[in-house]
């Protein structure tokens, strides 16, 4: 079909300079990109030349690549979406998007894809827009290497870089968002791949799931969010590789799950979190070859967490390393390495000889009440702490790992 | 009310009675301000963001919960998290004025599909009853009271 139709097309169109392409520029035929792409037709490459186009509300309804040369500007003067995607396999490279419009009642992205397959979105750049790219109810699509910045500094009205919603089969792979309320968030949304991004100083948190199964994140940088990342009401997920670092504050987490299932977290790096990582009602997940380091709490998990397993991580300088808030656990723990163990090893096989007890009394009260982490380093603490370390009776007494590490994990 | 006490202070010459009257004063709760962006949700932990929909439970003792949405709380108080009789009143977002809370008594209840709300169940709050009408006429949804909206909540959400 293709060379047929371009042949009949190229003595009619005199404007396309070649088969199947529309250039637009202030130097050529098509001046506004909107003119370009009402111009074109299904397969063709609409080429926008440098400049900035002060344009919304712009609609791809046919198959076509939008080239950007040397970077042009497309400016939605805060008016409105900036372009909407409703055919299959378009794809957008080399722009810079910036200014949709900001309301509360509709959401407004730059670049939106709307019920659409095999969409990509590559090698952009976003500023100062309400929602960077949203994909909507669509599947197989691409978005690569995009550089996505909003103003949500303090602003609490603020959209999300990369929004999902009713998808399937995305790949999201190194982009850099931030300054966004979330930098990335997924709802109803399964088989993604989220890898290889860098999602800093977001308001809320720089990776979201929502009611989101089988899916995967890895290789990713969540550093200096409200809180790294949220996984909630999902099952299958599966979170290797990343690094979550330098989340403070009242609420904020490296990585917050909440009633998630059979999933995995492994060789990830918690550094520097309130919380490194906080479980609540979750159940059968593989925590394994995680470091946690230098963080106010390591682990948070709640009593209605259960069959989790904590192994082979390496617990690091943290203020606590497990906190709780019932005697009760039916979690394991095993085969961690614990600095602040201090057993030893007769028979030199690398375990220790007498179990550790990562919880302590005083991570216990301020779990249930919080002031009282005043007295923290009072002697007091110190001596309850080794008191209950010895005979424990308010700790939970199975929340032992039986086989402390000696030597830190590799 | 701090003009008031000093007025009162001055009026009332007995000590024991300036006291009681402190007393009585600070036990009032009162409703505190939601920090966006800084406090976390009491019932799904997230960090409260929207200032369309910030909701708070106000314990008779004075301890404010706060929430990033309207079925948050619900489901707060269907679970029984703090005992009804210690509740002593519940505050929302009038979406027409976003960053202040309203008791739950001037409060009319929207859900809406097509306004979205952070938990998913697109519920949101006014005050006026016309404005509630023309939204939920406008975004495809319905006016309810707290009562519906509970067992709205209960059967989307907990089953």
């Amino acid at each position: 079909m293709f060379p047929l139709r371009t042949i009949l097309i190229i003595p009619i169109m005199s404007t396309a300079l070649w088969a199947g392409q529309v250039q637009v520029g202030s130097d050529y035929h098509y001046i506004t990109v909107s003119e370009g792409l009402e111009a074109s037709l299904s397969g063709d490459t609409v080429l926008v030349h440098p400049g900035t186009y002060v344009e919304s509300g712009l609609i791809i309804s046919h198959t076509l690549t939008l080239l950007g040369i040397d970077n042009p500007i497309i400016d939605g003067n805060h008016s409105g979406e900036i372009l909407t995607v409703t055919a299959d396999d378009v794809r957008i490279e080399g722009f810079t998007f910036k200014g949709s419009g900001l309301s509360h009642l509709e959401e407004n992205a730059a670049v939106r894809f709307e019920e659409t397959r095999g969409g990509r979105v590559s090698d952009n750049t976003f500023e100062d827009n309400f929602f960077a790219v949203y994909i909507s109810k669509s599947e197989k699509c691409i978005i690569e290497n995009n550089r996505i910045s909003g103003l949500a500094k303090t602003e609490s009205r603020s959209g999300n870089g990369i929004h999902l919603w009713y998808c399937k089969d995305i790949t999201i792979e190194e982009n850099y968002i931030e300054g966004h309320r979330d930098g990335i968030y997924l709802e109803f949304v399964e088989q993604c791949v989220v890898t290889h991004n860098h999602s800093t100083k977001n308001l809320r948190y720089g990776l979201h799931f929502m009611f989101s199964n089988h899916n995967e994140y890895n290789n990713n940088q969540f550093d200096k969010n409200g809180a790294g990342v949220a996984v909630m009401y999902s099952r299958h997920v599966d979170m290797h590789n990343n690094v979550f670092a330098d989340n403070w504050g009242s609420s904020a987490y490296g990585l917050l799950l909440k009633d998630i299932y059979d999933s995995n977290i492994t060789d990830n790096q918690f550094n520097r979190n309130t919380v490194g990582l906080y479980s609540e009602a979750c159940n059968r997940i593989q925590v394994e070859g995680n470091n946690f380091e230098n963080n106010g709490w390591a682990v948070k998990i709640m009593a209605n967490s259960m069959d989790n397993v904590f192994t082979h991580n390496n617990f690091l300088a943290n203020t606590f390393d497990i906190a709780t808030n019932s005697r009760q656990n039916f979690n394991a723990f095993n085969q961690n390495y614990w600095n602040r163990y201090r057993g030893y090893d007769l028979d030199k096989d690398g375990i220790g000889d007498v179990p550790f007890r990562p919880v302590k009394l005083f991570s216990l009260l301020t779990e249930k009440n919080e002031p009282t982490l005043m007295l923290m380093r009072s002697i007091f603490v110190e001596i309850m702490d080794l008191a209950e370390s010895y005979i424990p009776i308010l700790t939970p007494a199975t929340l032992i790992d039986a086989e402390p590490l000696m030597r830190i994990n590799p | 009310m701090e003009r008031q006490a000093v007025t009162m202070i001055k009026s009332m010459a007995p000590i024991s009675v300036l006291l009681m009257t402190i007393l009585v004063i600070s036990c009032e709760p009162a409703v505190q301000a939601i920090n966006y962006g800084k406090d976390g949700c009491s019932y799904c932990r997230m960090t409260i963001v929207e200032d369309l929909y910030g909701s708070e439970l106000l314990t008779t003792k004075g301890k404010a919960h706060k929430f990033d949405s309207i079925e948050c709380l619900a489901a707060f108080v269907i679970k029984d998290e703090v005992a009804t009789e210690k509740i002593h009143n519940l505050y929302f977002t009038d979406f027409e004025e976003a960053g202040n809370l309203y008791p739950l008594q001037e409060m009319i209840f929207v859900q809406a599909k097509k306004l979205k709300s952070p938990m998913g169940l697109n519920l949101s709050a006014f005050r006026t009853q016309k404005t509630a009408d023309d939204v939920a006429l406008l975004y495809f949804g319905e006016t309810m009271t707290w009562e519906q909206v509970k067992t709205y909540v209960e059967t989307a959400w907990l089953k």
